[in-house]
Order: C-alpha cells, then structure tokens, then sequence
C-alpha cells in the first residue's frame, strides 16, 4: 500500500547538511498499522512528510496505492493527496470553521455537492462518536474531541491510506488511549492502512502491526511487533523490558532470560520446573505486558542445582524463549 | 453664529467626507488585500515563490509608505487628471487618498495572514488544495480578525488623511475645521467638527473590534 524505497532527505542549513533521511526503504501491506519510532530529530516528521509530498525527497521513490507519487505532475499529485488522510499533533483545524465544517472541508475541496457533504458529515461525525458537536467550534472542544474531528476530516473522502504525524503526542494517557482505540476499530472495519510516527512506546504496544525504529535517518530495526517483541535482543523487547542494571552473579548459578508469549504466560511454568527437576529457581525481575493484544512476560532467573541442563531444555520443549547468559 | 446655516454647511461636507473615505476604502481594500496576499505567497517560505517579485512589490509598498501624504496629493496630480479627469474636488481626492492607504493596508493584510498557522496550511496541502483554495479557504477566513481590524485602521488613517484634501478642493469635516475654524477663528465650528471627527473615530474603532471579536471563533 505504500512503498518507500531508497529514500532521502537533505537539509542544507547555513553551514551544514543534515541527512535527516539516509536512504530509507520499507513496505506498508495494505490494512496494516505501521509504527515507526524513534527519539527527537531522528527524522520521522521528514519521513512521515514525504510519504504524501509535503516535503521533497532529496532522492527516492515513494508509492501509495499504486500510485509513484515521487513523479507525478502537481495536479495530479493534488488528486492522489485527497486519497491519503492526515492527522497532526496540534490538530491543524480551522478554527473560523464549525466542527461540520471542518469535517466538510475536503468534501468541499473535491468538490461534492451540498447534499453529499451534509450525509458524509453526519455519518463521520457519528463515525468518531462527535454528533452532538457538530456546530461547536474547535476553541470549545477538548483535545481528544479535537483529534476525533481530525480523523473525521482525514476521512472524509473515503481514503485507504491515513498518516499519523504524533497524532496522540499532545493528549493525556486516558485520551491517547481512545484515541488509539477508534484508530484500531477504524482499520478494523475500513480496512484502513494506517502509517504513524510516534515516540511513545506506548502506541506500538496499543496498536501496531509494524515497526520501524528510525535513528539519525536510518532504520535501524524492523519486523512485525510480535516477532521482534519475543526477541530479547531486539531494540523494541529492550524498550519494553529494559535489562536494568546488571544483576550480580551469584557464582555456581545460571542465569536466564525467559520470555513467555501468549498462553503460556498464563501457565505456571516456574512451579513445575522446580517440582520436576532437582533445581533452585531465584527470580530477578520481571514484567508481564499486554502488546498488541497479547500478554507477553519476561523473567530474569538464576537456577543453581544438579538439572539446570536438564530444565533449560524443558522450558525450551514448552514453548518458552529462554536466553542463558 | 448661525447654525440655520452651519448644519447644511457641516451636513454637506460630512458627506463629503463620507463619500471621499468610503469610495477610497472600497477601492483599498479591493486593491490592497490582493496585494497583502501576493506579499506572504511570494515569500520565501510561501505559497507561489517568487523572491523577485516580492522584492519589487515590497519596495514599492515602502516607497508609496514613506511618502508624506501632502506630497503624495501634490505629486500624484497629473494622474488623478489621468483617471478622473480632473485634479480638484471630492472625487480627484480619492485617488491620493486611496494611493496612500492601499499600501498601509497591503502591510496590515500582509501581517494578518502570516498570523495563520502554517499547520493549517500545510493541512489543507495534504488535503489536496491548490493555492487558490488555500488563499479563498484557509487564509483569508482565518485572517478574517485581523482584517476587519486593519480595515477599521485604515478607515480612521483615511478620515485623518482626508482632512488634508482641502488642499486639492476635496471638502470635508476636515477642510471645514480648517478653514472656518482656524483661519476665520470660528471656534464653535472648530469644536463641532473636532467633536464629530472624534466621535466617528471613536466609533468605527469600536465598531470593528466588536465586529472582528464576533467573527473570532478561537
Ligand atoms: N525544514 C528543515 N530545515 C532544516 N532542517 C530540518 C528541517 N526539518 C527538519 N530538519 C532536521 O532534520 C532532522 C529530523 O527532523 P524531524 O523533524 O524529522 O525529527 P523527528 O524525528 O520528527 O523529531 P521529533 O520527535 O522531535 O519531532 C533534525 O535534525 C532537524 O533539525
Ligand atoms: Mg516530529
């Protein structure tokens, strides 16, 4: 649904050049939600900004729906923006316009008639559960209820493809919550292929497919949340269980990262461990996390006894991802 | 004193006064927004690049700024000949006083709409909008607050510039005041007319904030 390959994005300030794209490629699949992270400057606002224009790509191409928008002529170019929403951190509404008509604002622009506009709107506004508001203006509204009418907007002319620039970055925990919530149902029900930059960690848990982490203009991770969650070493698993400071080895032990995935988080795998082998289990640390809609755990274990060997492999033989260090 | 004959006097150039500051609004502001417009979009950073173009046209709006209307009314003659037909009177008086106020509000206007949030902008770009429906949809009704204001200014600039139009037989409160109030010492028409000057001031300053509160959403 949207293919960026090989994309960059110089910068010449005064005296010096900033890469704040370093030939990035990655592939969004139709009705996924792609995140991609990372922390402030890395270029994701750049990156997020090229995929619809917004900003010119020093070399690359970028393809949405098709469409190789790197090389379209403005007008066209123009045509496939109406087909790609966008939502924006500080909201971006027109502050002389009513919530309707802001919403009716790219129906207008396409130029829908009157008639059209006025049912679109009404089925949006309840779409994002703001009917009532329909003639109050965005300086009355709350933050969530401001972003709710910039997804409206963003839907307005039925596209498959929204982007998120931090969409969530300037509301409260709760709000960022139902915010996500209505962009999960939204590509639930619309099939909607949603590309978000973010730098909360928090997001991708809630809501993504995809990862992308982006660092000084390169990404330097990438795969599918769940994969990259139950790998210990990848960035993103770091994130969410960060190792902490190094735990002091108690000599004569072994110590292991274990990482339970989906039902067997559930299982009281530790109890029969020690039941079945001749061994001592001493635990660390650990967390449990909902990521994606599945309860991921990762404990920190030292075990000492004659049948370490022999319960490592057990754990394994479950299903578990155990990491010996 | 005789006001049996000062009121048809001072009604007569209130008219006048109205006529001259009404017809050259009208025209200012249908001459000057185009010309605040063209200003933010050629910029640098704007719409329609074109940094040649905002140049001259800056350099133009601050010479016309720069120069004391009593000149500007006496330089520009021979083209309120041109247009007009006639260098003298209420109507050749429009002409300067227009020439004058159209590059005021041109700056006013032009402030007005760098005020528009450049997210807004870039939200309707993503949006597919070309540059005339961002000036039509976004900027101009954005900007509306302060336009009204700078209408408001440029209202009270022409009511002070349109004093000065005795000089070319224009007429007016203004000429009034001057005239019989200050060279024939009749202080009580001095009075009304500086009164009725103050009064009208005052009112459209009122008026156009309250007007510009009322079309703010924010
Ligand atoms: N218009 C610009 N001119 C010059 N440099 C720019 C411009 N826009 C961005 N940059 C630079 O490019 C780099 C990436 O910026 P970008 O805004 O994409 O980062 P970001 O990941 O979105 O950061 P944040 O999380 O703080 O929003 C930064 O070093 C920034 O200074
Ligand atoms: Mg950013």
């Amino acid at each position: 649904m949207i293919q960026i390959s090989g994309l960059s994005k110089v910068f010449n300030q005064s005296r010096q050049t900033v890469w704040a794209l370093d030939h990035v490629s990655l592939h969004v699949a139709p009705g996924e939600i792609f995140g991609v992270v990372g922390p402030s400057g890395a270029g994701k606002s750049t990156l997020i900004r090229c995929v619809n224009l917004l900003e010119r790509p020093t070399a690359g191409e970028v393809i949405v729906n098709g469409q190789l928008l790197t090389s379209l002529p403005e007008a066209d170019l123009r045509r496939a923006r109406q087909q790609i929403g966008m939502i924006f951190q500080h909201f971006n509404l027109l502050s002389s316009r009513t919530v309707a008509g802001n919403v009716a604002f790219p129906l207008e622009i396409t130029g829908y008639d009157k008639r059209y506009r006025q049912e679109r709107v009404e089925e949006l506004l309840d779409l994002v559960g703001l009917t009532e508001k329909a003639h109050a203006y965005p300086a009355q509204l709350s933050g969530g209820q401001k972003q709710r009418v910039g997804i409206a907007r963003a839907l307005a002319t039925e596209p498959r493809v929204l982007l998120s620039d931090e969409a969530t970055s300037a509301l409260d925990p709760q709000t960022t919550s139902s915010i996500l919530s209505l962009l999960k149902d939204l590509n639930r029900r619309l099939g909607l292929t949603i590309l978000l930059i973010t730098h909360e960690m928090e997001v991708v848990k809630q809501i993504c497919d995809h990862v992308a982490i982006l660092n000084d203009g390169r990404i330097v991770e990438e795969g599918a949340v769940h994969d990259l969650i139950v790998d210990p070493d990848s960035r993103l698993s770091q994130a969410f269980f960060p190792r902490g400071e190094e735990v002091i080895h108690t000599p004569g032990t072994t110590s292991a990262a274990v990482t339970f995935v989906g039902k067997a988080a559930d299982r009281p795998v530790l109890a029969s461990l020690v039941r079945r082998f001749d061994i001592d289990v001493n635990i660390l640390g650990g967390s449990i996390q909902v990521i994606g809609g599945r309860r991921i755990g990762r404990l920190q274990i030292e075990l000492s006894g004659t049948q370490v060997p022999q319960a490592l492999t057990y754990l394994r033989e479950t299903g578990l991802r155990v990491e010996v260090k | 004193m005789d006001w049996s004959v000062w009121i048809p006097n001072l009604s007569h150039a209130a008219l006048e006064t109205l006529y001259m500051v009404g017809v050259s609004t009208l025209l200012t502001v249908v001459l000057g927004l185009p010309l605040g417009v063209l200003l933010v979009i050629t910029d640098r950073n704007g719409l329609k690049r074109a940094p040649a173009l905002n140049q001259v046209l800056g350099a133009v709006v601050n010479f016309a700024r720069s120069l004391p209307f009593i000149i500007l009314l006496v330089v520009v003659i021979p083209f309120t000949r041109f247009v007009v037909g006639t260098s003298i009177g209420s109507t050749a008086a429009i002409v300067p006083l227009s020439l004058a106020a159209i590059p005021f509000f041109a700056r006013v206007a032009e402030t007005g709409l760098r005020e528009v949030d450049r997210g807004l902008v870039e939200a309707a770009q993503a949006m597919g909008c070309t540059t005339w429906q961002i000036i039509r949809k976004v900027l101009l009704p954005e900007a509306l607050p302060s336009l009204i204001l700078g209408i408001a200014l440029t209202i009270i600039n022409l009511i002070g510039y349109s004093a000065m139009a005795g000089v070319i037989g224009g007429g007016g409160l203004g000429d009034v005041a001057v005239r019989y109030g200050y060279q024939r010492f009749e202080t009580a028409v001095m009075v009304v007319t500086v009164v009725l000057l103050v009064v009208v001031v005052q009112g459209i300053q009122i008026l156009g904030s309250k007007l510009a509160l009322k079309v703010s959403k924010r």
